[in-house]
């Protein structure tokens, strides 16, 4: 082990070439790890946008391949079935991949997804009921047909209104998932619905439907719950619509209960459902969940939509940054190997006699070759090591300052109102100042990773650029090195 | 029993279209306790013979034996390692080290059993030799050349090897010096049996050697 100290005494003795070599391997550290930082926070920050806006995929009609089949002809506007009335359903679409319930139920079936909610919306009569109006707080009765209210089915335990907060639960309990699946006949209303007209958990009333090639059917519901809405309506829809638009006038029944309307299982498969949401455990898993559903079926006339828009128009300029800053990092590993190889060979070199007399008194070739890698090796680390306060001090300026200047660029042009037109896309500004002030505070310090892949660098840059150098002038024999320098 | 046994050894080059012949079938025998120098003008093979005495290079042809044991079966490195020693006539020490390191080096890398600690052990042959403590704790490049010298010689025989080869090791000294460094090879042979083998141009050199060597067209040819 005698090669260690002769290393340690080598750079005790020969101040000026260790310290010349510390210094180029503190140049190379520094812009090896700016550019790791900058390549870091640029990954967090994609998965901290991927996150903050959310876990959420929406299963859409994918409306430019159907217009573009139809176009074509390949697709005939007549096929497509009954695309009229509150209750959309097309076989064709279906098959074709479109965001219909039994397409829907099969993407759900996944481990990544944590919850789910389809609902479908149509207006049903009652004649016994009143209905609740903005005016005058109390209900009233339509002309002589009867109230009319909406009906928005769900698909799961709990809808979706009421994970969001949009209703809640006042009193009784949502349908059970037993009743769901069966499409039993429970309801949920609201507490004015309720008040007005006297109703209590347990009690039955009729409302009567028209969603089936307009028959009325009249059908018994058990209210098993109530609740209490927070939806604000605009008024000037309201009195565009009518007082169904008022979300007190809205009950919750299972999406199965169609089957008690009248219609067919293979016609409720076929319904589009293109008011859902899908929840998944983690943001991180989108492109995997994709990816699983499009194993499942072929989604031609479907989308699955993950804000893909924003998260796109807000990481495109990061994602560049990042890719540009990994190439960065390559070209100045590779110039630094080459600069400090050149540096080492030149030592090496210069280095000939000692080779020839420690090979003449016995020393392994091995052993020579560890005594320069090491000799490299320990600058290299002290380097890396004093690059961790000067880099990161430096790559967090750089990323904050880059990060900062993205986020603007991106902020402007999110503003512009492209992002939020396509698909079903609804986050308003806010969301994405909320998005973007998140992955402001991207936490862009060093970490364990980027020290460990920066040590990596350095023991494989000070490995490489001294093996090879001292491979060469390992290829003489002792008595070429001793006798070239003695003659 | 003789030490080092050259049987029919040559060596040569390609010099244009024909062979130079640099040793040629040279058969010679070395033993223990003798102080031996080779002669001959520059360019007959001196340094050579002696590159490959000391395992620094393979015979062309003919076998070189030690101990009875062919070098090529101990292995160059292994011999070089554990069975001889060279002092230079540039004394080859390793500048970055203090004398005294110089000399630990070795015991560090020989295989052969050196007393502990090393420095100690280092510093008392050091001693033995005119380097006291002070001198052998000084970078090698502070000693006079005379002082180098010493400190080669220290090296070469702190390995407890029987054979010391030495390519001109009082070429770059004064006579003094020169008178000093071949007192210590003669007192090597004499006191501690060990073979000593002395190339030089010196014909002084060479008067004071218990055996006279000159190669002559390849050979080695006893003067006495």
């Amino acid at each position: 082990m005698y090669f260690m100290k002769r290393a340690l005494k080598y750079l005790k003795n020969k101040k000026g070439k260790t310290l010349l070599l510390g210094f180029i391997f503190l140049v190379i550290a520094n812009f090896v790890l700016a550019g790791l930082l900058v390549q870091n926070a640029s990954k967090k920050a994609q998965e901290q946008t991927r996150i903050s806006i959310g876990a959420d995929v929406n299963f859409i009609m994918n409306w430019d391949e159907l217009l573009n089949d139809m176009n074509r002809g390949v697709l005939d506007r007549d096929e497509l079935g009954n695309m009229k009335g509150e209750v959309v359903h097309s076989n064709i679409l279906s098959e074709g991949g479109g965001p219909t319930y039994k397409n829907f139920m099969e993407i759900v079936d996944s481990d990544y997804v944590e919850s789910y909610d389809v609902s479908v919306s149509f207006e049903v009569i009652s004649e016994g009921l009143r209905q609740y109006t903005l005016d005058t707080n109390s209900g009233s009765t339509m002309n002589g047909n009867g109230a009319v209210f909406d009906v928005k089915l769900f698909s799961a335990a709990e809808p979706r209104d009421f994970t969001d907060g949009t209703a809640e639960l006042t009193s009784g309990r949502f349908a059970t998932r037993e009743e769901i699946d069966s499409g039993l006949n429970v309801i949920l209303i609201e507490e004015n619905i309720a008040e007005l007209n006297n109703l209590r958990l347990g009690d039955t009333f009729s409302v009567s439907a028209s969603i089936l090639d307009y028959q009325n059917v009249d059908i018994d519901y058990e209210i098993v719950g109530i609740y209490r809405t927070f939806e604000v309506v605009d008024q000037r829809m309201v009195g565009k619509g009518g007082d169904s638009l008022l979300s007190q006038n809205r009950f919750y029944i299972p999406f199965n209960a169609l089957q008690s309307i009248g219609m067919e299982k293979s016609e409720i498969d076929d319904i589009l459902v293109t008011s859902n949401v899908i929840s998944l455990k983690d943001p991180l898993n989108i492109d995997a969940f994709k990816e699983e559903a499009e194993q499942k079926i072929e989604i031609k006339y479907g989308r699955l939509d993950a804000n893909d828009a924003l998260y796109n128009n807000l990481m495109g300029p990061i994602e560049s940054l990042g890719n540009i800053s990994g190439i960065l990092v390559v070209i100045i590993a590779v110039a630094g190997a080459l600069i400090i190889g050149l540096i080492t060979a030149l030592t090496v070199n210069e280095r000939k006699e000692e080779i020839g007399i420690l090979l003449a008194v016995g020393e392994s070739k091995l052993k020579i070759v560890s005594q320069f890698v090491l000799e490299v090796t320990i600058i290299a680390v002290i380097a890396f090591a004093l690059s961790s306060f000067t880099g990161s001090y430096l790559g967090e300026n750089i990323s904050k300052a880059v990060l900062d200047s993205e986020l603007l660029e991106t902020q402007d042009s999110s503003y512009d109102g492209k992002a939020y037109n396509k698909g079903s896309y609804s986050k308003d500004q806010k969301n994405v100042q909320d998005i973007i002030a998140k992955e402001s505070t991207v936490d862009i310090s060093l970490n364990p990773t980027v020290l460990l892949q920066l040590l990596g660098l350095g023991l494989s840059l000070s490995v490489l650029s001294t093996v090879i150098p001292s491979l060469y002038v390992m290829r003489f024999n002792p008595k070429q090195i001793l006798t070239n320098r003695n003659s | 029993m003789s030490i080092l046994n050259l049987e029919h050894v040559s060596y040569g080059y390609i010099d244009g279209n024909k062979k130079r012949m640099i040793l040629s079938d040279l058969s010679y025998q070395f033993e223990r306790g003798k102080f031996y120098t080779v002669l001959g003008p520059s360019g007959s093979g001196k340094t050579t013979l002696l590159a490959i005495a000391g395992g620094l290079e393979k015979t062309q042809e003919g076998k070189l034996l030690f101990d009875g044991k062919n070098i090529n079966d101990i292995g160059l490195g292994r011999y070089r390692k554990k069975y001889l020693s060279f002092v230079f006539q540039q004394f080859n020490l390793i500048p970055y080290l203090t004398a005294v390191e110089n000399v630990v080096n070795v015991m560090e890398i020989t295989d052969n059993k050196v007393p502990k600690p090393y420095k100690e052990t280092a510093l008392n042959l050091l001693n033995q030799f005119g380097i006291v403590k002070s001198k052998a704790e000084r970078s090698i490049l502070k000693l006079s050349g005379g002082e180098q010298q010493r400190v080669a010689i220290a090296r070469g025989l702190a390995t407890n090897v029987d054979l010391i080869l030495a390519d001109e090791p009082s070429g770059n000294l004064d006579t003094a010096t020169e008178k000093e460094i071949i007192k210590i090879f003669r007192s090597l042979a004499k006191d501690y049996n060990k073979c000593v083998i002395v190339v030089t141009h010196s014909e002084g050199v060479s008067s004071l050697s218990d055996i006279q060597l000159e190669l002559k067209d390849g050979k080695l040819i006893e003067r006495r």
